[in-house]
């Protein structure tokens, strides 16, 4: 242990992902001396940009700017420190046999799209679309919301259960039996009462599983959608869309809003060691041996990790350990990220001009499909037919590949966190990543040939870049017993974590994972609410 | 005025329809029961399979049967014996059986933890099985009240049974299962208990509510346990029968009801396969939500939001049965005779079988829960000879000749694994699959519970929306089956709740007047 005077803070936040910067800015921000700790040479967790091939800009693990919450864009003012977000429009599920569905924002294309494969589902499209909007709209205001607890018997959490409570009993009967039974059933049942063609179902349910252990028919699937569409349905910000220069560009401005307020980021400061006197945190060692103290200590890092990999100088409780370990934390997703010559020619789409392009592109024929690559997952193998959602972000940015030239993030579900046969090796790595080329060869012939570099990631990877356990994107799965006052355990859900003075603000608390920053910002409220009634 | 045949019309002669109608003769009605089978039961019944060999072809075990309905029915004094009072958990699989939570090795310890643990939480919902869910139109004093009851009810466990309560529920079994055992034999038998009866996998969340549903009863004080009634399920329902005639009902077998007749948007009786119809201001259906309303009453006499909603009522049964005369006592290298033996050896040949069935396959390997019941109750074969029935998951629908023989040789040589020479035994054997359970008992899909078990139709949710617990749409016209609170099982709590919401209207009515 260094024996200089360590420096205090009131607050230090170990970890730099957007979570534990949008904290420390709106910490910082209310005049609390904060020091944000990375463990890597730069800030940003998974919301990371990197040049990983000449003049190439990598968004290496997350791809798609669409849940930042709009109360940060303009509290933090992230424009002024450089943030642009460039929307996109629509999606498209290139069949690989000439056929496709794209969806746009233009309500009669879409119509038409979908009548394409079925007349009755474009009828349905509608109905499924207020359902969509309305469920997202009645979520929304719970985003900022720090959950109640329901076995607390305190004034202020009887008052927020009540006010919960009551935000539910205005829906009304029929509303809240629909919204009830949407948050309880599946994606496959969900669409199935709307849909009838297996293509339009495909193309719709990918956003139930991005992320996720379950498969479009697991109960609680369907819930899953609103995390994908939420920023969606967000016209203020055109919440679907790319940031410019890639998801480094969020971290990026969230850490220089965090800086004008004062904070201090330190990189390539691993913590090693929670520092605990008497029952509390007080500040934590880092694997140079130097310590830094603070009032508070507030993790960005995942509960799994916070409970079994961090070192405590007081062992937790042996309980909360064996919550932590207990934490479904899976991993599902893998990434390749790639640089092409040119722009590949998808089966049945036109080379140019098609504006469908621009969006998130999949290979999603039915949910049958889908089932069915999560079958693969559920025995240690990666999907030998997966899902992928591919993204060319450089045909709306060119400031990320050099002229002609682009950059693909092919994000695929499932892939396993280690393989029936053993732990990840190169050369399973490798195999991954064909299967994947094969599939990406199907919808859009030619394209391995024109493939500069390629970074192919699995679970294992992304864990071990970004400390994220099992490389869960989301800190964690998103069914109900890991939401609201569940997330991430009962008992701790208010971003206070196991012990006195060490907060949470990862997306393993409540709402969850996304590039959203509401955990982030609702953990910095909790922690000034504290710190001003001298609790810490 | 069109003259009045009864007081009450019950469509359907199942355990709950028979409970509806004793309870509307308790209280002085005049009731006439219609069943389309020559005998009563429904799917609680004892048939004969094989000459002289006998078997509870659906129902197998009672577990849920509300003291409330046993005691106003006085069905103990009426011919309901037990043979056993409590099957214990066998595991069979390699390295031989295990006694689930016997002994102090393995995961024994850590089952018993779990099984009281869960015992406590199924403790903390059983209040609310025997009560009509409480309305979600939260407008009135009194539905919110029932909330807070219910809530209260949780608080009572304590915060930290409350917490692990609020987190397990909506939990899937293969994660609990994880969470408290070490070995493979635990997790599979876990997991078969929680997707017996359903159309889920053990990956998929609310499993362990399930099995919360199935622990929320007793046995003569006893939580959670599963008992064989002597004579087989047909006993049972001879005892309702006969609860219901005690008090008068009338019970007429044969007699196919093919529609409800409605006027001004009233139900008033029934149209009989023939064509005859009879007439009764309060008719009352056993039969599932789809068939009742989508086939009895017809989707042109209900509004399009609510039949929508029946039409994807998920009652898609993928469970069978099969049972096997056997000439002879099988040899299972344990003493079965009050056990249930689980042929579930982990948690993947669980979520396997239901692999296959997601896609409309058969189980390759099918999981199972077997019972030699004649070992306790040797009423149901011949002397010196033995009746084997088994749960099977998972079977669907839509299979021909040959997939069925195919999948009952499956079945038999899973049994085999664990009881040599089982199949030289055989004498001759029946396998239901969903459509013949449909086809047979008239119970759509073939699904037991009328429909899922599942977090999104159960309690506030099993029935529809603007529709109070047991009522329909369609005024006069109750629902008094499995497809409503608290659903399937042998109950008899939706037939007594329909037959008390009936009376409560009937009295409101008369108020009225």
């Amino acid at each position: 242990m260094s024996t200089q005077k360590a420096q205090r803070y009131d607050v230090v936040v170990i970890g730099g992902g957007h979570n534990g910067l949008t904290a420390a800015a709106y910490l910082a921000r209310a005049g609390h001396s904060v020091c944000v700790l990375e463990r890597r040479e730069q800030i940003g967790g998974a919301a990371m940009s990197e040049e990983l091939y000449p003049g190439f800009t990598y968004s290496t693990c997350s791809y798609v700017a669409s849940l930042l919450r709009p109360e940060i864009m303009r509290t933090l003012d992230l424009p002024s420190h450089g943030l642009q977000i460039i929307p996109y429009e629509g999606s498209l599920n290139v069949l690989g046999d000439g056929r496709s569905l794209a969806s746009y924002p233009d309500h009669d294309r879409n119509r038409r799209e979908i009548a394409k494969f079925s007349h009755r589902d474009a009828e349905a499209y509608d109905r499924y679309g207020l359902e969509i909007m309305r469920q997202c709209r009645f979520i929304r205001p719970m985003l900022l919301m720090t959950p109640p607890d329901p076995t607390s018997l305190s004034i202020g959490d009887l008052k927020d259960l009540m006010k919960l409570g009551g935000m539910f009993a205005d829906l009304g009967e029929q509303r809240l039996h629909d919204t009830l039974r949407f948050w309880l059933t599946s994606c496959g049942d969900f669409l199935d009462e709307y849909f009838e063609s297996d293509v339009v179902k495909g193309h719709l349910a990918g956003s139930s599983i991005i992320g996720t252990a379950l498969g479009p028919y697991s109960p609680g699937s369907a819930y899953v959608l609103l995390h994908h569409y939420m920023g969606e349905v967000d016209g203020t910000i055109g919440a679907w869309g790319y940031a410019r220069g890639g998801m480094g560009a969020i971290s990026k401005a969230l850490g220089s809003a965090a800086r004008s307020f004062g904070a201090e980021i330190r990189t390539d400061a691993e913590v090693e060691t929670v520092i605990v006197r008497h029952g509390r945190a007080i500040g934590v060692a880092l694997a140079n041996g130097e310590e830094v103290h603070g009032r508070t200590i507030l993790s960005n890092q995942d509960f799994r990790r916070i409970t079994t990999r961090m070192k405590w100088s007081e062992p937790l409780p042996e309980d909360v350990v064996k919550q932590g370990r207990d934490y479904k934390i899976r991993g599902s997703s893998g990434k390749l990220n790639i640089a092409l010559d040119g722009l590949p020619r998808f089966t049945g789409v036109e080379a140019h001009g098609t504006p469908s392009l621009n969006g998130d592109i999949h290979y999603s024929p039915s949910l049958e499909y889908i089932e069915k690559a999560y079958d693969d997952w559920k025995y240690g193998m990666w999907s030998r037919r997966p899902y992928v959602d591919v993204v060319v972000p450089t045909l709306i940015d060119p400031t990320m590949a050099p002229d002609g030239k682009h950059f693909m993030s092919v994000f695929v579900q499932y892939v396993p966190p280690t393989l029936h046969d053993g732990p990840w090796t190169p050369e399973k790595r490798d195999a991954f990543g064909e299967t994947v080329i094969d599939l990406l060869e199907q919808m859009a012939p030619g394209i391995r040939n024109m493939i500069l570099h390629k970074q192919v990631r699995s679970p294992w990877d992304i864990e071990n870049e970004v400390g994220l356990s099992e490389g869960n994107i989301f800190q964690g799965e998103l069914t109900m017993d890991q939401l609201m006052f569940n997330r991430p355990v009962p008992g701790m859900a208010q971003y206070r974590g196991p012990i006195p003075g060490f907060y949470m603000c990862g997306s393993s608390n409540h709402p969850g994972g996304g590039v959203m920053g509401a955990p982030g910002h609702n953990a910095a409220r909790e922690l000034m609410a504290d710190l001003a009634g001298g609790k810490v | 005025m069109a003259r009045q045949d009864f007081d009450a019309i019950v469509v359907g002669a199942g355990h709950n329809g028979m409970t509806a109608a004793a309870y509307l003769a308790r209280a002085g009605k005049k009731v006439l029961v219609l069943e389309a089978r020559q005998k009563v039961g429904g799917m609680a019944t004892t048939e004969e399979f094989h000459p002289g060999f006998r078997a509870s072809t659906v129902a197998q075990t009672l577990n849920l049967l509300h003291p409330r309905v046993l005691a106003d029915l006085d069905l103990e004094h009426l011919g309901l014996t037990w043979a056993s009072r409590s099957l214990a958990p066998l595991s069979l699989g390699p390295g031989g059986p295990v006694e689930l939570g016997k002994g102090h090795d393995g995961d024994s310890d850590a089952w018993r933890a779990l099984m009281a643990r869960l015992a406590r939480y199924a403790g903390a919902l059983a209040p609310a099985l025997p009560k009509p869910p409480p309305s979600l139109a939260t407008d009135s004093f009194a539905n919110k009240l029932e909330f807070l009851k219910f809530g209260w009810g949780l608080r009572k466990l304590g915060r930290r049974d409350m917490r692990d309560m609020m987190r397990i529920v909506a939990m899937n079994a293969s994660d609990l299962g994880d969470e408290c055992f070490a070995g493979d034999r635990a997790k599979g038998a876990l997991a078969f208990d929680a997707i017996a009866g359903t159309r889920m996998g053990p990956r998929s969340p609310g499993t362990v509510y399930t099995l919360l549903y199935r622990m929320a009863g007793a046995i003569n004080g006893r939580a959670g346990a599963v008992g064989l009634p002597a004579g087989g399920m047909g006993a049972v329902a001879d005892a309702f029968a006969t609860a219901a005639r005690a008090r008068g009902v009338e019970i007429r077998t044969g007699m196919a009801v093919t529609g409800i007749l409605v006027e001004n948007d009233h139900a008033v009786g029934v149209v009989l396969d023939g064509g005859d119809e009879l007439r009764a201001p309060l008719v009352l259906s056993n039969a599932d939500p789809r068939t009742t309303f989508l086939h009895l009453v017809g989707p042109t006499g209900l509004d399009t939001l609510f039949s929508r909603r029946v039409h994807h009522w998920r009652d898609r049964g993928v469970m069978a049965r099969l049972h096997l005369a056997l000439d002879a006592k099988p040899q299972f290298g344990a003493d079965v005779e009050n056990a249930r033996m689980l042929l579930a050896e982990s948690r993947d040949a669980v979520e396997r079988a239901f692999d296959d069935v997601k896609y409309g396959a058969p189980a390759q390997r099918p999981v199972m829960e077997a019972i030699v019941p004649s070992l306790a109750d040797p009423s149901l074969a011949p002397d010196g000879k033995h009746v084997l029935s088994a749960t099977v998951a998972f079977g669907p629908p839509g299979l021909d000749h040959a997939a069925r023989e195919a999948f009952a040789d499956r079945i038999v040589a899973r049994l085999a694994e664990h009881a040599l020479g089982l199949p030289d035994l055989i004498l001759g054997r029946e396998l239901l699959l969903p459509d013949d359970i449909a086809a047979r008992y008239g119970v759509s899909g073939g699904h037991w519970h009328h429909g899922e078990i599942s977090l999104d139709q159960v309690w506030v949710l099993r029935q529809g929306p603007g529709v109070k617990p047991y009522r329909t749409p369609i005024p006069g016209l109750y629902l008094a089956g499995a497809g409503a609170h608290p659903g399937g099982n042998i109950t008899g709590l939706p037939g007594r709740n329909a037959a008390l919401a009936a009376l409560e209207d009937l009295a409101n009515q008369g108020g009225g007047h």
